[in-house]
């Protein structure tokens, strides 16, 4: 790397620090923004600095949005009643990938954690409870992970949410579509059986 | 090329990269371990829902090839203790309890009292045997006891006056000489934290009983909450150590608090 002019040897180091990238893929992605014409290694560096400028939370939902609410929060044609409650913004573009939910979100930005220290007061859960009290939703799906802390954190939200009225839900957990049940472990296996459905 | 299998309890799992996870196992024959689990987040077939904290596994590592932490082969559930993770009550202190024995053990010492104290403790708050409360006043007590430095609860650390023989109703705390002291021996100038007989005759007890024992202890939930009050400064105290999860623990009693205030 040394063996670089100072400016291509700076462009590496920053690259390199991004994740998932290697020194070596630092250079070869260098060399290709070097061998590149003008106008495209400028609409990449336009491309971060509009992102960073122009991205924050929604003021409701606090997914990532481009002004003071988010697209899917002023979408009328999504149903207000009902609010998907997920852990990061990635988890609420899972789930509109999947097509299946036509409410509103809200993404709580992290997840409860005792061993980081991360409590109650660190995520966005008095802004979920205000969202409620201030009315006109009928349901919380409760959509956190399935590891420990995101079911410990779905086990709090309903512990603070049953005193609003609301109906509460969680998302069900079991065998993955496509799955091989011997690859399943059992205690998937067990809530899969516990939570089964009449066919 | 040396391979370790043993029975090991999650302690501590942190994202590495994109695929891999960095585990931290408390294991019943090579004390606390650190291993890698090579493409755990991504493959739905390698480790699919078994490296879940508080999980007791049976565990296979084979030592990597570099200088590297040795790596995760195979990890099958015994315990996944499901219900832990159903309330957040039961959730911090499962932590607590996990942070307190992955910052006192040092890599490859081994500590099979204190393997087992952990797993039958996470076993007790699956099974709900003992309430979470009482349950970590045992567990933290044992713990001492197992470690070496235990309370001294039967006498006065400085004049070694028997305990029982005392008028007082109140003994103060002496954190710092790991006891308390009579009414004579205690400091007059400042406010210290106070034991009530009741709590160090519950304290007492649970040091000598095992989990069957303790669990058919009914103490007043004054006792439990002088007796946690005292252990929660002492065992942070003898770590050297402020501890996450009983931050956590202290924010989640708060607003618990709030609530039956409101
Ligand atoms: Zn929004
Ligand atoms: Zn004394």
């Amino acid at each position: 790397m040394n063996y670089y002019p100072s400016a291509i040897q700076n462009l590496i180091k920053r690259l390199g620090r991004l994740p998932g990238i290697g020194e070596k893929s630092a250079e070869r992605l260098a060399m290709h923004i070097l061998r590149s014409p003008r106008n495209e290694a400028e609409q990449l560096a336009r491309a971060i600095l509009d992102m960073k400028d122009n991205i924050r939370l929604c003021a409701i939902c606090f997914g990532l949005s481009e002004g003071e609410t988010c697209s899917l929060c002023a979408d009328s044609r999504r149903n207000p009643g009902i609010v998907c409650v997920v852990e990061q913004p990635a988890d609420m573009i899972s789930m509109e990938r999947s097509g299946a939910f036509f409410g509103r979100y809200h993404i709580l930005q992290g997840v409860l954690s005792p061993l980081d220290g991360i409590g109650p007061d660190n995520i966005r859960i008095r802004e979920l409870m205000s969202r409620i009290e201030s009315g006109g939703i009928g349901e919380v799906v409760i959509a956190t992970s399935t590891s420990v802390e995101g079911e410990a954190t779905a086990a709090y939200l309903h512990d603070m949410l049953q005193s609003t009225g609301v109906k509460i839900t969680r998302i069900a957990s079991g065998v993955p579509m496509g799955g091989d049940l011997k690859y399943v472990d059992q205690a998937t296996l067990k809530k899969a059986m516990d939570t089964r459905h009449e066919f | 090329m040396t391979c370790i299998s043993t029975r090991a309890i999650v302690l501590r799992k942190i994202e590495y990269g994109d695929a891999d996870l960095i585990i931290t196992l408390f294991s019943s024959d090579q004390g606390k371990l650190t291993v890698i689990a090579k493409g755990a987040k991504k493959s739905r077939k390698r480790f699919s829902g078994v490296l879940e904290l508080f999980s007791t596994l049976n565990i296979v590592t084979r030592e990597s090839r570099g200088r590297g932490l040795p790596i995760l082969q195979e990890a099958s559930l015994i315990y996944p203790f499901v219900n832990i993770r159903s309330g957040i009550e039961k959730t911090a202190y499962a932590s607590y309890w996990s942070e307190i024995v992955n910052v006192w053990m040092v890599d490859g010492q081994k500590q099979p009292g204190l393997y087992s104290l952990l797993e039958s403790c996470l076993d007790a708050l699956d099974q709900g045997h003992m309430t979470p409360d009482i349950l970590s006043v045992f567990f933290q007590i044992q713990f001492m006891k197992l470690c070496g430095f235990g309370p001294t609860l039967f006498h006065c650390t400085a004049c070694c006056q028997d305990m029982m023989e005392t008028q007082s109703p109140y003994m103060a705390v002496d954190i710092a000489r790991g006891g308390i002291l009579c009414h004579n021996c205690q400091p007059k100038s400042f406010s210290c934290q106070n034991l009530s007989k009741g709590t160090i005759k519950l304290l007492q007890w649970m040091e000598k009983a095992d989990a069957v024992r303790a669990a058919r202890l009914r103490p007043t939930p004054c006792s439990i909450h002088e007796g946690l009050d005292f252990l929660e400064s002492f065992v942070p105290h003898h770590l050297g150590k402020q501890l996450h999860s009983l931050t956590f623990l202290r924010q989640l009693r708060a607003v618990s608090l709030n609530r039956h205030v409101c």
